[in-house]
């Protein structure tokens, strides 16, 4: 079996562009959550949430038909995978291109329901009904002529394969937080079974939406209420009431151990382990599992799974990236999954959550998250969750709080879950210099 | 790991259909052999002032009784309908007991695109002051939670996983028209790998709505014959003028080969190969030679280890506008060079339409009874062959012939591609051809950066 080592990492957050930027606010607890500027709020019963701020388009993108045929999350996405790649020091002229493929998980890319308003105006019959002839005669003169091709998520796919001339397989996911996890998994296990060389997987979402805010706030999912903002996050604590929406993208450049040996470097961390479950619990619906559905049964099942696949036990686990989607039940349940799936090791292995720092990133948080446990493998620190304070009786982890900590780490966990119930767990393992083999020792 | 070298092989062992040719997997496919177009003028709404006025309809779906006593949030969106219809045809087809051991069963679903309804836009636009929104006075009264899920992608996957009650690996598979084939691949991967016992996967969609209609009437991709609905979709005909929208849903279950056998499951077929690419062309067009049509078929075909000249018939994407149907067959003559002429090439879509994210796994569905009975659905309104595709497309008359292996064909929108490969199942063979061959993808390939 081949190994997958990720070899350059991609971050577009509320925290900063590039990882120095945000590694340092990650260390040193610094939030990117505070008051949305993108739309007006002032009657709207949520005001915060984790905007990317200082993001120039133009800065990242070479291809002007982007920015009039693609979503902004896209535009995320294709920014995070240029800062990928140029970490990664590939050099795209000695590559095959048909044996670099993309995977993605794709988030939000409708429009917002504002962008409607011309086209309702001019679709309204007289008695206020939407008239489905004056659509077709006048309404639809108002309507984005993108309008379908922005709301596909192969779009931003497809503009990241004309970009770098990528012909390879390819896998396109949009199962919320999970959607970005199962990019990596996916991206791995295509190198591992050889039909790749190299991979790019890449999250990428825009929650900040007017509907999508009122529908998590309505659902009780949100924390803040007017007033709230940087600390209003806070995954894992005893005080914990929901999270706040954000947008951004993740990308990571994995390559086959072989080929990393090739260029003579030795690559940021191994993608070691890889699993997939279900909690079948729907906002507003339970499955017919009985206790399996509050209980995180499916999420347990991911990191069994994982965790197998890594040949790992649990007490080799150094730390955990949980989703800490920062809700009541959310928490609760999936630290009922971690305790279920690693024993007695779950309560002593240092967890981080870090919806506190970007907010809830959708589907970039799959990637975004995974990248920071990553150089926490690599730097040997184990990052604070921001806003913690005080330990809830739910959940008995051993939470990193203020700053930093340093640690001998070999190994991450790395939790998702998503709206939907879709959950995912990746291992991820450090790599030494001259320590990286290429093949597993049979 | 000892088990590489003898690869799990993956049987369909459960169908189901929600199409505009019926409302179970054997009426659908019984209406595509008789060669009958699913095409009429739109009913779900007043389209009579639109460029396009026809597609394909699913009709008389009895929701109340094909969804009793399942689990669901509100109103489910029409696809999800669907769905749920023909995953719990599919489960109940394979007889499979997914409550035995719901860990070791995963879900697989997907879908091609989701535009909000106009009744959610006019409860925003009654809540807009111009600048923004005032939920001060009206509050979140009537913002109904259906509204949102019905435009998430993951709902389909997770309504179904909920109500067979798997929690296994829950895929959402998002590839524009090539997403139930997709969903299909992963669920066929997962199934090898040892993640998952059975998997139900497939696709769904219901397109034929307001808002979808206009943004495609915009982009100018479906054909406005709407004097001769049922001729409207021709592919591989002269005379192709877009594409034909379509609704439905079509759910497999795909089952360990041996689990399936020692539970004395029936097998439709075997599923073989997967492979996918990407075009890296342009977003809203296709090479002229379809070269990433291409390497997708040859994954597929090097993942189930079989040779192009043993293919014998091809389900073409063949979506009916003048680029793909003839890049298509410019890509069928690459991979197969003489042998294209000998093959059989056929496009369900002539009498479904295009069911988008629902087509790859309805199409397939039917490629897998095209094995399994040796008939192959006509390719209709094939009238007036256009030079540029001149291949043998099964035209108007469904076909006797034996099969053995077929190669499926979807290619989504922005040029991203997925082919599968179905082989039919020899009764006492196991794993056909699967054991003749290493893994897809030989460890002695040179290092790319050399």
């Amino acid at each position: 079996m081949r190994r997958a080592v990720i070899t350059g990492v991609g971050l577009v957050t509320p925290l900063g562009l590039g990882t120095t930027a945000n590694w340092a606010a990650l260390c040193a607890g610094h939030s990117g959550v505070g008051s949305l500027t993108q739309f007006d709020t002032s009657r709207l019963p949520v005001r915060i949430g984790g905007e990317v701020r200082d993001f120039i388009a133009s800065d990242h993108i070479s291809d002007r038909r982007v920015f009039k045929t693609c979503h902004r999350s896209a535009h995320y996405a294709l920014a995070a995978v240029g800062l990928a790649l140029a970490e990664a020091r590939l050099d795209l002229a000695r590559i095959d291109r048909t044996r670099l493929g993309i995977a993605t998980g794709c988030g939000e890319v409708g429009p917002c329901v504002t962008e409607f308003l011309p086209m309702l105006h001019a679709t309204l019959a007289d008695d206020g009904r939407f008239d489905f002839r004056l659509l077709a005669n006048r309404g639809q003169r108002h309507l984005d002529p993108y309008l379908v091709v922005k709301a596909l998520p192969t779009n931003g796919l497809a503009h990241m394969s004309i970009a770098y001339q990528a012909k390879g397989p390819t896998f396109s996911s949009a199962s919320a937080s999970t959607a970005g996890a199962q990019a990596v998994g996916e991206a791995m296990r295509i190198i591992q079974e050889g039909e790749a060389e190299v991979m790019i997987a890449v999250g990428y979402d825009s929650l900040l939406l007017p509907s999508v805010l009122l529908h998590h706030h309505k659902l009780g999912l949100l924390a803040g209420g007017p007033g709230d903002s940087e600390g209003a996050v806070r995954p894992l604590d005893r005080a914990r009431s929901g999270y706040a929406l954000a947008e951004g993208a993740g990308a990571v450049v994995l390559e086959s151990a072989e080929h990393v040996e090739c260029r003579g470097i030795c690559g940021l961390v191994e993608v070691a382990g890889y699993g997939l479950g279900f909690d079948p619990v729907f906002p507003g619906i339970e499955g017919p599992c009985g206790n399996g559905a509050g209980e995180g049964r499916g999420t347990a099942r991911a990191i069994r799974c994982a965790l197998t696949d890594a040949a790992l036990k649990p007490d080799e686990i150094d730390m955990i990236k949980v989703e800490g989607e920062a809700t009541r039940a959310g928490d609760r349940a999936e630290w009922r999954a971690v305790t279920a799936a690693l024993g007695a090791a779950a309560a002593v292995t240092p967890v981080c959550a870090l919806k506190g720092a970007w907010g809830h990133q959708g589907a970039a948080a799959g990637v975004t998250e995974l990248i920071a446990a990553a150089l926490s493998l690599r730097a040997g620190l184990i990052l604070p969750t921001c806003n913690f304070r005080d330990p809830d009786t739910d959940v008995g982890a051993t939470v990193v709080r203020g700053a930093a900590r340093p640690a001998r780490l070999k190994s991450a966990l790395v939790v998702s879950r998503g709206f939907g119930g879709q959950s995912a767990a990746i291992v991820l393992r450090a790599v030494a210099d001259g320590a990286l083999s290429s093949e597993v020792g049979t | 790991m000892s088990g590489q070298s003898m690869r799990r092989s993956v049987a369909i062992t459960g169908v189901g259909m929600v199409t505009p040719l019926g409302l179970t997997a054997p009426e659908s496919w019984a209406t595509l052999c008789e060669g009958r177009s699913g095409v009429g003028a739109i009913t779900l709404f007043d389209a009579s002032g639109f460029r396009t006025r026809i597609a394909a309809e699913v009709r008389g779906f009895d929701s109340s009784a094909r969804l009793a006593g399942c689990r669901h949030v509100g109103e489910v969106p029409r696809a999800v309908g669907f769905c749920l219809a023909a995953a719990r045809e599919a489960v109940a087809d394979a007889g499979l007991d997914i409550g035995a051991d719901p860990e070791s069963v995963g879900v697989s679903i997907g879908s091609a695109a989701h535009l909000p309804t106009p009744e959610e836009l006019l409860a925003y636009a009654a809540r807009c002051n111009g600048h923004g929104y005032d939920f001060t006075t009206h509050g979140l009264h009537g913002l109904r939670s259906e509204w949102y899920y019905q435009r998430l992608f993951q709902t389909a996957s997770a309504f179904v996983a909920i109500n067979v009650g798997a929690l296994g690996p829950n895929y959402v598979s998002a590839a524009a028209c090539a997403s139930g084939a997709q969903a299909i691949g992963l669920g066929m991967r997962a199934i090898r790998r040892g993640e998952a016992t059975a998997m139900v996967c497939g696709g769904c969609d219901s397109v034929i709505t307001p808002l979808m209609l206009s943004g495609l009437c915009i982009l100018k991709s479906l054909s406005r014959r709407n004097h001769d609905p049922a001729g409207a979709s021709r592919p591989f005909d002269r005379g192709r003028d877009g594409i034909v929208l379509g609704e439905g849903a079509g759910v497999m279950v795909l089952e360990e080969w041996e689990h399936a056998r020692r539970r004395g499951a029936r097998i439709y077929a075997q599923l073989a190969g997967y492979g996918t690419s990407a075009n890296a062309y342009r977003v809203t067009d296709v090479p002229r030679y379809g070269d990433g049509g291409v390497l997708c078929m040859q994954r597929a075909l090097v993942d189930a280890g079989v040779l192009p000249e043993r293919v014998d018939l091809i389900s073409a994407h063949g979506t009916s506008t003048p680029q793909n149907d003839r890049a298509e067959t410019a890509a069928i003559k690459t991979v197969f060079g003489p042998h294209a002429r000998r093959l059989l090439v056929t496009a369900n879509k002539s009498m479904l339409g295009d069911t988008v994210g629902a087509s790859g796994a309805v199409e397939l569905i039917a490629t897998a009874f095209a094995v399994r009975d040796g008939i192959v659905p006509p390719t209709i309104n094939y009238e007036s062959p256009d030079p540029e595709c001149d291949l043998d497309y099964v035209a108007n008359r469904a076909r006797r012939v034996p099969l053995k292996v077929a190669v499926k064909n979807a290619f989504g929108f922005g040029g991203i591609n997925t082919s599968l490969v179905v082989m039919r199942a020899r009764s006492g063979t196991r794993a056909a051809w699967d054991a003749r061959r290493e893994p897809a993808g030989a460890t002695e390939r040179p290092c790319a950066a050399l």
